[in-house]
């Protein structure tokens, strides 16, 4: 079929991206992370890993460098793990996680409700900014790992795989209230976590 | 009056859902009063916006990557 055929052009991106083994195991290791946690299947996450990989060969993307080419792979990942939940949600009787314990991180709030001394955000400017800098992505996807699972899970699959809030808690078997609740906590966590190690006095931004 | 803790509670909702006019109203005299809680307002809706630009280029919304 005449769309499958790539151009040489576009080609090189991709091909230079996977000549550098260092670089797709890097790659490879964070998709298949990132599909487990969302399927919770060892082996559907490989198979979906591999067709990403696969689907960004036969696209029709050029890849201006590794950043484009890593966003594009992760893009179809993304895709394919959206069809894979929302195949999900029609089976009627969803699995129920073992709910981890997920507790209000310590440190954020008094007893009375107030931002603790430390943990009251910061103005941090024009964030936007930062999405241009590979440095942050790195310290972005560092907090993100110290999420705790579950909160990481629901997180990522609101905000990365874009289910809507009734899909999750459909796929996942929880309810509204608990979704909100883990979502407001990944939401202080991560912001905490970029405010210390990047967006903050102490942080890494230049 | 509502706390810092309960507030972006709502706020981190007003992204799930549209907030009661209720809930709108507290939130809003809140922010207007507590600085911290006005940046985790623009910080939350930042994370969103990060987290969507991680794997997307500009050319992704045109295309389809999944066929």
């Amino acid at each position: 079929m005449a769309d499958l055929d790539t151009p040489a052009d576009d080609a090189s991106g991709a091909a230079e991206a996977l000549n550098d083994p260092q670089f797709v195991e890097d790659l490879r290791r964070r998709m298949l992370r990132f599909a487990t946690l969302q399927l919770s299947d060892p082996h559907l996450a490989e198979d979906a890993v591999q067709e990403a990989f696969i689907g960004a060969l036969r696209g029709s993307g050029s890849f201006a460098g590794r950043a484009a080419y890593r966003s594009w792979v992760f893009g179809i990942l993304r895709h394919k793990i959206a069809d894979q939940l929302r195949a999900k949600t029609r089976y009627a009787a969803a699995p129920v996680e073992n709910p981890e314990p997920d507790t209000m991180p310590e440190g954020i709030f008094e007893p009375d409700g107030h931002w603790t001394e430390g943990a009251a955000p910061a103005d941090w400017g024009d964030p936007h900014a930062s999405l241009q800098d590979d440095q942050f992505w790195r310290v972005f996807e560092a907090c993100l790992d110290h999420l705790p699972g579950q909160q990481a899970r629901l997180f990522m699959m609101r905000e990365f795989v874009e289910l809507e809030s009734p899909e999750i808690c459909r796929a996942v078997g929880i309810s509204t209230s608990n979704l909100n609740v883990s979502l407001h906590r990944a939401r202080l966590r991560l912001r905490g976590c970029l405010e210390q190690h990047w967006f903050g006095e102490e942080g890494a931004r230049p | 009056m509502m706390k810092c803790r309960e507030a972006t509670q709502k706020m981190s909702e007003e992204l799930e859902r549209p907030l009661t006019l209720g809930e709108k109203a507290s939130v809003t005299v809140h922010v207007a009063m507590c600085r911290p809680c006005r940046n985790f307002r623009r910080q939350a809706a930042f994370l969103r916006d990060s987290m969507r630009a991680y794997a997307r280029t500009p050319e992704d919304d045109e295309r389809n990557p999944s066929q």
